[in-house]
């Protein structure tokens, strides 16, 4: 309860601070050279080129060995969810390609990134009855969990373990089991209805369940789309973070891509919103009116891609460039200054944003079959 | 006449060609100097004795008897003396550089416009126009900005790199060639440095892999020290260029011909379609439109059946980023759609770039939709991605529910025993419904052996469609001959499958077959599918197949070498009356890389319908298929026939004959039966003119139809500008680079290997020949022949 009122006063916090920042001097615009005209192939190279850094960084930050090996973060499954995410979202499956399982001496298998953070994850799965299949016991909340049975339920099918499909259905089931009577999900593994923030994560993975064939009662669907209804603002567009309202950017976009994997993606708001984010944001490391940039950059990117068309042609360009321009040199991204995520991407290891920068970048390669528009 | 006497000396091709370094010599000179030493005192003996003898023999006759007697005495002393003749040659073998000009229709662009002042100079100082300092006359700039692409490469050729390439020829063995669709060597004087004027209006595809082959296999056993490539880099058709190059092991260096500056241009460069939808569906034609030079001008994107407008939809164009829109349009009636997409013509686009604004899609429209099952061992991603591909597919459903039916065994194990059974069909009836059956990696428990019996009878009775997609768990390694027996390739036994151990990843290659085959047809042109095949992800699974299945035929390959050649990765044949096609990997998501549906869906979708069950509920009806249904001119046209009689029996005498008409011309076509498959007979032509080609078959009971559009290639136009990245790319993976044209002396430093020298050395014996024989015969024949005649002793 009491995370849920921090939460709440640090969105507050931004939220005034967003609010200020029309009164805020506008800053020049950097001062750039003509533009060098690029084929899409190019764009393709540069963007590969990138995320493929990227891997190499997160797969330097992998704990290798020990009881959290596997591991990027041993108190938070949400950035091990979004590392193994980042692997999968440039084609590299378990057991297979550059960082697949190898043969070591002896005939002994080395397993690979995705076969080590498998067990992992697995590892910590709750035993307890009461939170059987629970994936965040460590830390994280429900957050972690609906990013860690996104990953479990991806890494599903491709990879035979029986292990791996028990812990993906206890997974799924926890999320069934924690759906509120208004068919939201809160902090912890109950079934109470808490904000469209942790919800949406829990139906990201619900959905990508369905995909797998992981049965899915439709009555938790309805549900879940009936909560999202619920959330979206009356009179303009956006979707509420607890209640009905125009909520933030970020809970605006998950809520847009909750409808469109829902099966509402004609709903009206979900347009209203995607015109209303195109006009309201922008690429920009200053934040660009969003205050947690990667979280909302990696819903906003798969919206704009779900929903297609002009917005998408107008949207994806400068996020890809802005994210190119801003990786470090070893393949990592930092946080932009000022926004609320440095806390998950300490110097020493940068797990979180460059999982989610690659994730967004990778919106190109089209390879997670949860994101399949 | 010398070369024959020669011959006669047991003189070779070897020592006729360098006669001037043969030497003659002998192997006794001890024997020849004694011998010829006591030949005078000899010679003078046998006259004086004559002389003694014959006191009446006139003069005449007596020196010619002495002259015959030394004469054989002398030719015996030559033949003891052994005479041979020696070649000592030495030979030199240059390093070849092939010099490739670029021929096609793009090199009849114009070269301009140069709009960078530098650039300008720089093209025009190499083409050999004069410059007063850093300024180029603006009659000089307007002949550059109108001169082809072509012309430019042969002008620079002429002019300032003239001395460079007849000093390179002193090094090295230049050889011109002009390419295009095939690669032709040119006569040219290496001295003169004199080009024919390029082909008008120049070949209708870039093929620079095939031409870097050509070039390959020209120099078989000599060094080749590189490949100058004069091009605008716009490979559209043929081998890849990459794989070319690396056969080749020659440094590239590519020089880009044309401005840098990018042509303003507005090019559709992708359309697709679902091939096959049903009456009263809404169809989806997705198109992806490429601009230059148009920075946020709005253009509406038309989709049209003929003249009626179906839908648009408005694109904001942005500079060097492609954008996605789909049109939408009501299949009404039944019928072969052809429709017609494009953007319209912007005032400032070039006369030469107006005809990839407009690009063609063909959409049938079935009264039925085709029953499809999907069956797979686990969720994997092959199986997600296919699932929502065959429910998103309006042409596509299943035995009793608009969508396909779709089975994954991880749940069907969870099942109760009776609704197991109630998943799958049981009865023949049941199976024969479906059009197709795609099996995944599914283990025997599910697939049993009943199940797999009714399969065989199905597929071989009632020509039911099958696709067998093969996985590392199962599929078909752990299944019963039953099923392996359907299959079109022979696997390895109780070989799971393969990884890629000592090569980084699996590539594939489109087999010529393949090229024509509606399952893996990307695209309608020929050179345009390769390319597209050529350029799709690489994979980390292969199923083991060691050969294909006798009378099946491989569409593509994995191309690692089996002990029977290379590796069938899809293969299809005839099972009885039912098509079986096999994909020996469970990776194509890898296809969906950057593009999304495009591959991945058309690959799946054509395939569904390829070996979909063509008679309804296995009625012998015959029928006509003429594939694709549109192609440029000049390419094969399969035509597959499958003949009933009224009583469903099959017509194996040969009464039925196939014709086509179109290009003004009515032609037969010649079929060949197949010998597995009784009534089914294929053959193939090859329309030249553009229009619709009539396939007929008559004989029948009621005579059948196909019909083919031929219409032009629009590949060479459809990215107008100068590749110098792909260019800088290809060159950068030999070991070359990309070179200007104003730097083409630079080339020698890196040009590789060195003349090489041959030392040539043969000795033959030139007495051991009939000829000395028959001199002997003669001399002495003459000898005594002139004895006898005059009665002497």
């Amino acid at each position: 309860m009491s995370k849920t009122f921090f939460r709440r006063a640090c969105l507050s916090v931004a939220l005034f601070g967003a609010a200020l920042l029309p009164f805020v001097p506008a800053q020049a615009p950097e001062k750039k050279g003509p533009a060098t005209p690029i084929s899409e192939v190019r764009i393709v190279e540069r963007v590969n080129a990138a995320t493929d850094r990227a891997l190499d960084y997160l797969e330097s930050k992998q704990i290798k060995d020990g009881p959290n090996a596997g591991a990027w973060n041993a108190s938070n499954n949400a950035i091990n969810a979004l590392s193994i995410l980042a692997f999968l979202s440039r084609g590299h499956v378990p057991g297979r390609g550059k960082y697949g399982d190898t043969m070591g001496e002896g005939g002994t298998v080395k397993p690979g990134v995705l076969t080590l953070a498998k067990k992992y994850l697995i590892s910590t799965q709750s035993k307890d009855r009461a939170t059987a299949g629970y994936l965040a016991v460590a830390g994280g909340s429900m957050y972690a969990h609906g990013l860690a049975t996104l990953a479990l339920v991806e890494l599903y099918g491709q990879d035979p373990d029986p292990e791996l499909e028990e812990a993906t259905r206890k997974a799924v089931n926890l999320i069934l089991r924690s759906q509120g009577p208004m068919g939201g999900w809160n902090y912890g593994p109950t079934a109470v209805d808490g904000d469209l923030s942790v919800s949406v994560m829990q139906i990201v993975a619900m959905r990508a369940a369905s995909n797998a064939e992981i049965p899915v009662p439709k009555a938790a669907i309805d549900k879940a789309i009936r909560y999202l209804r619920h959330k979206q603002n009356p009179s303009g567009p956006g979707y509420g973070y607890a209640g009905p309202g125009p909520g933030t950017c970020q809970t605006s976009a998950a809520g847009v891509l909750s409808m469109q994997l829902l099966g509402q993606p004609a709903d009206p708001q979900v347009e209203k919103t995607l015109d209303w984010l195109m006009a309201t944001t922008k690429a920009d490391w200053a934040g660009g009116g969003a205050t947690y940039f990667y979280y909302y950059h990696y819903y906003a990117i798969q919206a704009f891609y779900q929903h297609g068309g002009k917005n998408w042609n107008e949207w994806h360009p400068p996020i890809r460039e802005l994210l190119l321009a801003k990786q470090n040199k070893d393949g990592s991204w930092d946080v932009p200054p000022g926004t609320a995520e440095a806390a998950y991407a300490p110097a020493e290891n940068k797990a979180y944003s460059t999982a989610l920068a690659t994730l967004v970048l990778n919106i190109y390669q089209h390879f997670l079959p949860a994101y399949q528009r | 006449m010398l070369t024959w006497f020669l011959r006669q000396l047991n003189f070779s091709d070897e020592l006729i060609r360098h006669l001037g370094d043969v030497h003659l010599d002998v192997q006794r000179p001890l024997v020849l100097l004694v011998g010829l030493l006591l030949l005078i005192p000899i010679s003078f003996f046998i006259y004086y004795r004559q002389k003694r003898n014959l006191p009446t023999v006139p003069f005449g006759l007596r020196l010619t008897l002495t002259v015959t007697r030394v004469l054989i005495l002398l030719l015996l002393v030559l033949v003891l003396a052994a005479p041979f003749a020696r070649l000592d040659h030495r030979s030199e073998n240059k390093p070849v550089v092939g010099v490739l000009l670029d021929h096609s229709q793009s090199m009849h662009l114009p070269a301009g416009l140069f709009e960078s002042d530098d650039e300008l100079l720089r093209v025009a100082r190499a083409a050999g126009f004069r410059s007063e300092g850093d300024r180029v006359e603006a009659d000089v700039r307007r002949s550059l900005n109108r001169m082809v692409r072509a012309r430019l490469a042969q002008t620079v050729l002429e002019n300032s790199a003239r001395g460079f390439f007849q000093k390179l020829g002193n090094r090295y063995d230049v050889r011109y060639y002009s390419f295009g669709q095939t690669a032709t060597r040119l006569g040219i004087d290496p001295k003169e440095l004199k080009f024919p004027e390029p082909p008008v209006p120049g070949a209708s595809s870039t093929r620079i892999g095939e031409a870097i082959a050509q070039v390959q296999d020209d120099t078989a056993g000599v060094q080749l020290a590189g490949i100058v490539l004069f091009s605008d880099g716009n490979n559209n058709a043929g081998r890849s260029p990459v794989d070319a190059l690396r056969a080749a092991a020659a440094p590239l260096f590519a020089v880009p011909v044309g401005t840098s500056t990018r042509q303003r241009d507005v090019a559709i460069v992708d359309v697709f379609a679902t091939t096959q939808v049903t009456v009263q569906d809404t169809a989806t034609v997705a198109v992806t439109v490429e601009s230059h030079g148009f920075e946020k001008r709005p253009v509406k994107v038309v989709l049209r059946d003929g003249d009626v407008v179906l839908q648009e939809k408005e694109v904001v164009l942005h500079d060097a980023e492609q954008q996605q829109i789909e049109l939408t349009f009501k299949a009404e009636k039944p019928g072969l759609r052809h429709l017609t997409v494009s953007v319209p013509v912007q005032p400032e686009e070039p006369e030469h770039l107006r005809s990839n604004n407009t690009d063609h899609v063909f959409v049938r429209v079935s009264e039925e939709k085709l029953k499809v099952l999907l069956v797979d061992g686990t969720p994997r991603w092959d199986f997600r991605f296919l699932k929502n591909t065959l429910r998103r597919d309006n042409g596509i459903g299943g035995r009793t529910a608009g969508e396909p039916d779709v089975l994954v065994e991880t749940e069907w194990r969870r099942m109760s025993k009776e609704a197991q059974a109630k998943a799958l069909p049981r009865t023949i009836e049941q199976m024969q419904e479906y059009h197709t059956i795609v099996l995944g990696d599914v283990s025997p428990t599910m697939l049993d052996r009943a199940f797999l019996e009714l399969l065989d009878r199905a597929v071989r009775e009632k020509g039911v469609g099958l696709i067998v997609q093969a996985g590392p768990v199962s599929m078909p390694h752990r299944h019963a001959d039953k099923l392996h027996e359907l299959l079109p390739v022979r696997l390895e036994r109780g070989k799971p499958g393969r990884q890629p151990r000592g090569i980084p990843s699996f590539r594939l290659e489109l087999a010529p077959e393949g090229m024509l085959n509606e399952a893996t047809r990307f695209y309608d042109e020929p050179g345009r599918n390769q390319m597209a095949w050529a350029n799709l992800p690489r994979y980390y699974w292969s199923a083991a197949v060691e050969k294909p299945a006798p009378g099946a035929t491989t569409l593509v390959y994995n191309p690692i070498p089996t002990a029977f050649g290379k590796m069938p990765l899809v293969a299809h044949h005839y099972a009885g009356q039912g098509r079986v096609l096999f994909v020996g990997t469970d990776e194509t998501f890898r296809w969906r890389q950057n593009v999304g549906e495009r591959f991945f869906a058309r690959f799946w979708g054509q395939s569904v319908r390829f070996v979909a069950r063509r008679d309804e509920a296995g009625s012998k009806k015959s029928r006509l298929e003429a594939r694709p249904y549109r192609t440029p001119p000049g390419e094969p046209v399969e035509v597959e026939l499958m003949a009933f009689k009224a009583d469903g029996a099959p017509m194996t005498d040969g009464s039925v004959k196939v014709q086509v008409a179109g290009g003004g011309k009515f032609d037969p076509v010649a079929m060949r039966p197949d010998p597995l498959v009784p009534g089914r007979s294929g053959g193939r032509f090859t329309p030249m003119a553009l229009g619709e080609y009539v396939v007929s078959a008559t004989g029948l009971a009621s005579p059948l139809e196909a019909r083919v559009r031929v219409t032009g290639a629009a590949e060479e136009m459809r990215q107008p500008n100068v590749d110098r990245y792909g260019m800088a790319q290809l060159a950068g993976l030999t070991g070359g680079r990309l070179v200007e044209l104003s730097d083409l002396a630079t080339i020698e430093e890196d040009l590789r290997g060195e003349s090489r020298y041959t030392e040539l050395r043969r000795e033959i014996s030139i007495w051991d020949n009939w000829l000395v024989l028959t001199l002997l015969i003669v001399l002495y024949t003459l000898d005594v022949g002139l004895r006898r005649l005059m009665g002497l002793s």
